[in-house]
């Protein structure tokens, strides 16, 4: 149903009034577009979101999102802004919603060079920023979603994990000036911004806004929309215009002469804390990243019939606890450095090296110590079996594409962040991320085995993929400052069922991260989110709707994934208790 | 794809995409500049998500549940589209779906419940039922370009190679020169070499990309009967689009018996082995242009019947195993290799090429329905072309060429286009 | 009861903060915090003696030093004079402001986003402020960062966590809401702090140059190459201050010196300290030589080390910056590092304007997050109850905000310059503080914001209503 009053329709005229009418619709089968969502299942058990947008609106500069704004005050018309816009957290939760989609707003405004940081509008995508920062020496935090997705997103609105977090921190702490439409149309400047014109800072004066507008989770479009923001950007040692070489699916940077990959392997969980808490310290790495077997298998594999002849050999599943560790250096002896200090660490943690951009002859020693632990698995008989059907099924991919295809693939997957969809959509075609916290290594680690406990009764019933329970991804930021490990759970988006299971199994996954005190998980948001976390974690749940209350009088700006307003949520625990 | 699949064929394709996007773009690290990052002329000029080939996957699932009435904008939606296949392959470098079939099974649905096409398309389908081609010239027409050649017209003679022109290449009289200086270099380098004349039929491939399968399916099996009883060796043809359709659709319709080269693979072959020799400097900077119809669009059809079944509780797999197109194996090095062999000749690639070279925006009948949207494309292609401060583009397609002069003659650059052949006759000291 | 002397409460817990706190709201009272038990600079306290004085100095403990994590939790008393002897021997450094006075509170520096020395450790403004506690206007308390859970903090300890993260809870971050707010919004009763591995070794360089930008420029390169850990410009003033107690013997020292000085520390830490340090120095040598510096141990007769030991130990009294004469006023304020040299300019030549002898004048420029911003500071030493800039200072700081100078921690009269030039910043903070703080009684006045201006509750001020009970 569309809400179709004579104030609506007054509003779709000023509207249009704003941007032209060919960049305002509703248009059925574009509203669609827009209602179709990945995880819409979670809410709806169909591929649809729960609400059709009443219009989509195509913005083209910050004072027509204002303009748009103000109107929607007007005519109490909530909105809900999206940019490259993935995930049902991007389409409306409410009914007669406005879409404000700010695909035409794709402008880097400007990468200032000698002070590292860039000035991006919502539709500039990783790869857009990563490209042109890389001719001049630099590079962005790219989040976990990918370099097609939107960075100012990731920065203002969402999450903010990514794969070269170690080097180039998260995305929340990435971000200097902010321009918001706040959600009752006013501009503000949050930092420097606002004082000087410059985007260098977006803290002050005084108290930080920036604290009002994302937090750990971001507000997914609940608090307005941010039209402008500058993001820092990090030192790039590679070459200014890496050359790309291979064809698709199967690209690989060239010239990443100082800039090696190492798959890393421990013995244990514990041995794994211990190396990345080492490796951190030793400030030598851009990336450390961990992939779980089954996406360091689906990230190199071109089908999923190969895909599924590799990992049952049982080779990789041997070898889990795994990180993969990409060192950059801006000179040889920095190189000759950082690589030695990696195997010194790998060696004192009892280690070994998996594959790298550059095999050793030492790394015999690791070989040897591989046939140990595949031995301690599975005895001498089944050690054997594991190695003939590994060599047999992902043989063929060494044999064909040679043996450094896995680290080059790796280096250019981690750097450039250009299929990170690949690894995880191949396995059923969604999925769903839960645990997550961003605290110590330590305390990552304790959510990836919690994680895969409270998976495999999932598992066993058949609804989500059966990864062994592990597929636990995640980075260190900042040298070991910070560790998220994320448990993710595909399945089928087509089986009712699977997607049914994914959300009960992201609720225990809440409860149990909760009760466990594994710290603040990836699904802590929402008014859901909020009335399973909220009592354990200092009563934040009232804050944050004041928060909402104070910025957002009116309640347009859709907050069905982010909070209530206050008297909503009063109402709604009052409900809770009751039940 | 095959053309006896319906819409609902790829329900699960519809129900798997993610959302992600990734068809918008080139695939992402190719991206080497902030202004070259789009491989979707369609969005690009639209910008409504409905437009990528995303949005329009999510229209053939609203349709198919009923959620949306076919209507003028599921029309726009659908018709604005150059059926170019950059969405393909950018999905594919992470994804096993096919949403370029999508788009074709989509059109062919609107066509099959009497939606589809747009009026603008109709004369196009006219042509080909009434004309065998899609400029509705008379049939006599379609052979005057190769009278004066001096070439063996078959079916009354026989050869070892049939020269394919093309509707276009055969009717536009600004572009009949492709099809003159090509008959005319295998004849020099001594290949028997024949054509049809104005019995060359039309390849189909506007029929299919319009939507109108049951004339395509016609088309093609009639053509592949003719070309079978020819006893032709190989069938050499100019147009990107005959040679896409051809290689990519006609063996879901029926056994060939001969092999369809490109004519710049083959004029690359006899450059190759000396059949023809490339000895006059053509002192000139250029870029080439990938037709989508010779680059992704003309990789080899594989066939595939089967089922889908589930390991691991819900990994995807097939059985027989599926082996997906992703628009590699396409026509790309060959017209490379012929250019670096012309001598004082220097090749500047743009920054979207090969597989992910972005579309003149001439394809999928939005010259006809679209003409504004066509020259937009092309201009941005120009722009493109322009940025690495060549002389002049070259192609190797009748329908980029034309698109491609729009979008030159709109600007102001002065760049020259040519066809490939051009650059080799010249090379060869001809005119 | 004697008005000019405000009253002052000792808590020694969060609860009997929070108690205060509900009294004070009660009682309509301005409540203003001490951290460390002594008025530092720019601390304001209630005018006239109206108003409740917190002195936090009794909730004194490191609670937990965390080696593996590197975070330390300590509470508002905790001064860097405790806190760098508690770290000892730990294996841990703290990154802190350049050469702090040693009964500063750490919690009340990190609170006021004062600038630290290691701009490679600085990631982000809120550096090195983690996760909070805080007893808000309201007199609720609340955690905040990725220490409010869930759980407790001992639980959350149990599974291994640090406090290490000042995002969230959730969908805001109310750790940088309370942090730069002057004390408008509550009172902080612990914080982590995040600290940094104790190098096992440091080799210190100098450069010294007639030229800022030059020096500043130098600053850019090695921060893109990720070189040094402090790293930080003074002129040969500040430089004679911080390393001289006695005013000649400084003043003789900066005499010795160029006019401007770079500190930059490289270190090495467990793994081939050696290694690193050598090609780390080698390095910074050379990318100082192409900018025509030179990079050396020593400066004329001044040795780095003795420079880079001053600026990470705590200050000897009298406070560096008094030293010259007894006092000293600043102007700072954030910029980017190519805008350091012409802003210290504008603030000179206006203090010339006003009859202040411009080589007196002290200089520091601290790169920040990284090398992408610069805490600029300008010091006016002057002698004790002299006003150096003789009632010049606010059109000193409006000429310096026109020529681009962001006053990121707006003390005093700065509030209103900034709030002039964007109010609707100044409103959206009051929204804040209408939330934590909704009867106003939290440091009224700080930030600019007297307290009738805020809040939608009609109340009376803090004032009237003493007055009304006594
Ligand atoms: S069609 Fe493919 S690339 Fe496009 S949104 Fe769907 S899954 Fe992504
Ligand atoms: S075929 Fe070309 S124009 Fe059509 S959706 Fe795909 S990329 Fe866009």
């Amino acid at each position: 149903m569309t809400v179709q009053t004579a104030s609506r329709e007054s509003a779709y005229l000023e509207l249009e009034h704003i941007v032209g009418p060919e960049h305002i619709t509703s248009s059925p089968v574009i509203m669609d577009s827009y209602t179709f969502q990945f995880n819409a299942d979670n809410i709806t058990g169909t591929n649809w979101g729960p609400f059709r947008p009443w219009a989509v609106i195509l913005p083209e500069s910050t004072r027509q999102v204002q303009a748009i704004v103000r109107v929607c005050n007007e005519h109490e018309v909530p909105f809900k802004a999206i940019s490259t816009g993935w995930a049902i957290m991007g389409a409306p939760s409410c009914e007669g919603c406005l879409q404000i989609d700010l695909r035409r707003m794709n402008h880097i405004i400007e990468i200032d060079e000698e002070n590292m940081y860039a000035v991006v509008e919502p539709y500039v995508s990783g790869a857009a920023l990563q490209a042109e920062a890389m001719k001049k020496g630099l590079n962005c935090h790219i989040h976990g979603a990918g370099s097609n997705a939107s960075l100012l997103a990731n920065a203002t609105s969402v999450c903010g994990q990514g794969n070269t977090g170690m080097s180039t921190s998260h995305s929340n702490r990435n971000l200097l000036g902010v321009e918001w439409v706040t959600p009752t149309g006013e501009v503000l400047h949050l930092g420097s911004l606002g004082q000087t014109g410059r985007w260098f800072t977006g803290d002050g004066p005084g108290p930080s806004l920036r604290g009002a507008m994302r937090g750990f989770l971001g507000a997914f479009g609940g608090i307005g929309v941010f039209t402008r923001c500058a993001l820092k950007l990090y030192p790039w040692y590679g070459p200014r215009e890496p050359e790309v070489k291979g064809t698709t699916p199967d690209y690989w940077l060239e010239g990443l002469d100082r800039i090696h990959v190492f798959q890393v392997v421990l013995e244990s969980w514990d041995s794994f804390a211990d190396f990345c808490y080492k490796l951190g310290e030793a400030e030598i790495a851009m990336v450390a990243c961990r992939n779980a077997p089954v996406v360091a298998v689906a990230g190199v594999v071109d089908s999923n019939e190969e895909f599924v002849e590799i990992w049952e050999s049982e080779y990789f599943q041997s070898f889990p606890y795994a990180l993969s560790v990409v060192i950059d250096a801006g000179s040889d002896a920095e190189f000759a450095h950082r690589t030695r200090v990696l195997h010194d660490i790998v060696d004192d943690c009892g280690g070994l090296i998996q594959f790298a951009t550059k095999t050793r002859p030492s790394y015999i020693k690791y070989q040897l110590r591989m046939l140990n632990w595949l031995r301690k698995q599975h005895g001498t008989v089944g050690a054997v079996r594991v190695l003939y059907r590994a060599a047999r099924s992902f043989g063929k991919i060494v044999h064909e594409k040679g043996m450094d295809h896995l680290a080059r693939t790796m280096a250019a997957a981690m750097i450039k962040a250009h299929a990170n969809a690949r690894a995880i959509f191949r396995f059923g075609g969604s999925f769903i991320t839960t645990f997550g916290a961003l605290e110590t290594i330590d305390a990552a680690v304790a959510g990836a085995k919690r994680g895969i406990e409270v998976k495999k009764p999932y598992i066993e019933r058949g609804v989500l993929m059966d990864d062994t329970g592990d597929n636990a991804w995640g980075t260190i930021y900042e040298q070991g400052a910070l560790m998220h490990l994320e448990e993710v759970a595909a399945y089928d988006p087509s089986d009712p069922e699977a997607a049914a299971g994914a959300t009960r199994f992201m609720i225990d996954a809440i409860v149990a991260s909760r009760d466990d005190h594994i710290g603040f998980c990836f699904n802590g948001f929402s008014d859901l989110g909020h009335g399973l976390l909220s009592d354990q974690t200092s009563g934040y749940y009232r804050w944050l709707a004041a928060l909402k209350d104070a910025f957002d009088p009116a309640g347009v700006s859709d907050g069905g994934y982010y909070v209530s307003r206050s008297e909503e949520v009063t109402a709604l625990v009052d409900g809770l208790q009751k039940h | 794809m095959n053309p006896r699949h319906k819409l609902d064929y790829y329900e699960k394709d519809l129900k798997r995409c993610c959302h992600c996007s990734m068809c918008k773009f080139i695939p992402l690290i190719q991206v080497k500049d902030a202004r070259y990052t789009q491989v979707c002329p369609a969005i690009s000029q639209k910008d409504f998500h409905a437009y990528c080939a995303g949005g329009k996957l999510h229209a053939a699932l609203s349709l198919l549940e009923g959620r949306i009435e076919p209507d003028a904008d599921l029309l726009d939606v659908v018709y604005r589209c150059s059926t170019c296949g950059g969405c393909d392959v950018s999905c594919k470098h992470n994804r096993d779906l096919e949403p370029l079939e999508v788009l074709f099974a989509l059109r062919a649905h609107l066509v099959s419940t009497g939606v589809g096409p747009l009026p603008e398309h109709e004369p196009i389908l006219m042509g080909i039922r009434n004309y065998d081609n899609v400029w509705q010239q008379p049939r006599q027409a379609r052979g005057r370009w190769a009278k004066d050649a001096g070439v063996k017209v078959l079916p009354k003679q026989s050869a070892e190679v049939l020269y394919f022109a093309g509707c276009t290449y055969s009717l536009n009289r600004q572009l009949t020169g492709v099809a003159r200086k090509t008959v005319a270099l295998m004849k020099s380098a001594g290949v028997d070499v024949g054509v049809l004349g104005e019995e060359e039929p039309c390849c189909g491939s506007p029929a299919f990309t319009i939507g109108d399968h049951e004339l395509f399916m016609e088309k093609a099996a009639a053509n592949i009967a003719m070309f079978n009883r020819l006893g032709i060796k190989r069938l050499v043809t100019s147009c990107a689009g005959c040679f896409g359709v051809m290689s990519g659709k006609y063996p879901a319709v029926g056994d060939m018996s001969f092999e369809v080269v490109p004519a710049v693979s083959f004029i690359e072959e006899l450059v190759r082995e000396g059949g023809i020799r490339l000895t006059h400097p053509v002192n000139m900077t250029v870029t080439y242009h990938d037709p989508c119809h010779l680059g992704r669009q003309s990789e080899p059809y594989i066939p595939w019947e089967g089922r889908e079944l589930k390991k691991l509780n819900s990994v995807v797999v097939h059985d027989p195993p599926k082996e997906y197109r992703r628009g590699t194996k396409g026509v790309y090095d060959a017209p490379r290799e012929v250019l670096a062999a012309v001598p004082g000749l220097t090749l500047t690639e743009m920054k979207r090429i090969r597989e992910y070279s972005f579309c003149c925006g001439s394809g999928g009948g939005v010259k006809s329905a679209f003409p504004e949207f066509a020259l937009t494309a092309a201009r941005e292609r120009v722009a493109e072309a322009e940025e690495t401060g060549v002389r002049a583009i070259v192609t190797a397609c009748p329908w980029c060429e034309a698109n491609l002069a729009d979008g030159l003659a709109a600007g102001e650059s002065g760049m020259e286009l040519f066809d490939l052949v051009d650059i080799v006759t010249r090379a060869m000291g001809g005119e | 009861m004697n008005l000019s002397e405000p009253r002052v409460v000792k808590p020694g817990s969060a609860a009997e903060v929070a108690r205060t706190i509900i009294d004070a709201r009660k009682d309509h009272e301005p409540v203003f915090v001490m951290s460390s038990g002594k008025k530092h600079r720019h601390w304001r306290g209630p005018a006239g003696g109206d108003g409740l004085v917190v002195d936090m100095s009794a909730m004194a403990r490191v609670v937990r030093l965390d080696r593996r994590n590197r975070a330390a939790l300590v509470e508002p008393g905790v001064t860097f004079g405790t806190f760098s002897r508690a770290l000892e021997g730990k294996g841990l450094r703290a990154n802190t402001p350049l050469a702090p006075r040693a009964s500063k509170s750490v919690l009340a520096s990190a609170l006021e986003r004062e600038p630290v020395i290691m701009p490679r450790y600085h990631w982000d403004m809120v550096d090195p402020l983690m996760s909070i506690e805080v007893v808000l206007g309201t007199g609720d308390l609340f955690r905040a960062g990725s220490g409010a859970g869930p759980g407790s903090l001992q639980e959350q300890w149990a599974s291994g966590q640090a406090q290490k993260s000042p995002m969230g809870p959730s969908q805001f971050d109310p750790v940088r809401l309370v942090q730069g707010s002057q004390g408008t919004m509550g009172v902080v009763t612990w914080a982590s702090i995040r600290v940094e591995q104790a190098p096992a070794r440091t080799d210190y360089l100098l450069s010294g140059s007639e030229d800022l930008a030059t020096l500043c420029s130098l600053v850019q390169r090695l921060s893109w190459r990720r070189l040094g850990e402090e790293c930080l410009i003074l002129n040969s003033g500040a430089l004679g201050s911080l390393l001289e107690t006695d005013p000649a013997n400084a003043a003789a020292l900066a005499n010795s010196l160029p006019p401007w000085v770079l500190l930059l520390g490289l270190a090495g830490f467990a793994w081939r300290p050696d290694e690193r340090v050598a090609y780390q120095r080698a390095e910074a040598v050379e990318i100082a030589r192409a900018l025509g510096l030179s990079a050396a141990p020593s400066l004329g007769g001044l040795s780095a080390d003795r420079v880079g030991r001053a600026a990470g130990a705590t200050s000897a009294e009298p406070y560096w910056k008094d030293r010259a004469l007894g006092d000293s006023d600043e102007v700072f304020f954030l910029a980017t590092l190519d805008r350091a040299a012409p802003l210290i300019s504008v603030a000179r030549d206006k203090a010339a304007e006003a009859g202040y002898p411009s080589e007196q004048a002290g200089a520091y420029v601290q790169p920040l997050v990284g090398g992408r911003a610069a805490h600029v500071e300008v010091m006016f030493p002057h002698e004790p109850g002299k006003a150096p800039l003789n009632g010049t200072s606010r059109s000193l700081s409006r000429a310096l905000l026109d020529a681009g100078a962001f006053f990121s921690r707006p003390y005093g009269d700065w509030a209103d310059l900034v709030w002039e030039r964007d109010p609707r910043m100044k409103r959206a903070v009051e929204k804040i503080k209408g939330i934590f703080d909704p009867d106003g009684i939290m440091s009224p006045g700080n930030l600019g914001i007297p307290f009738h201006e805020y809040g939608e509750a009609p109340r009376t001020t803090g004032r009237r209503s003493r007055k009304a009970r006594d």
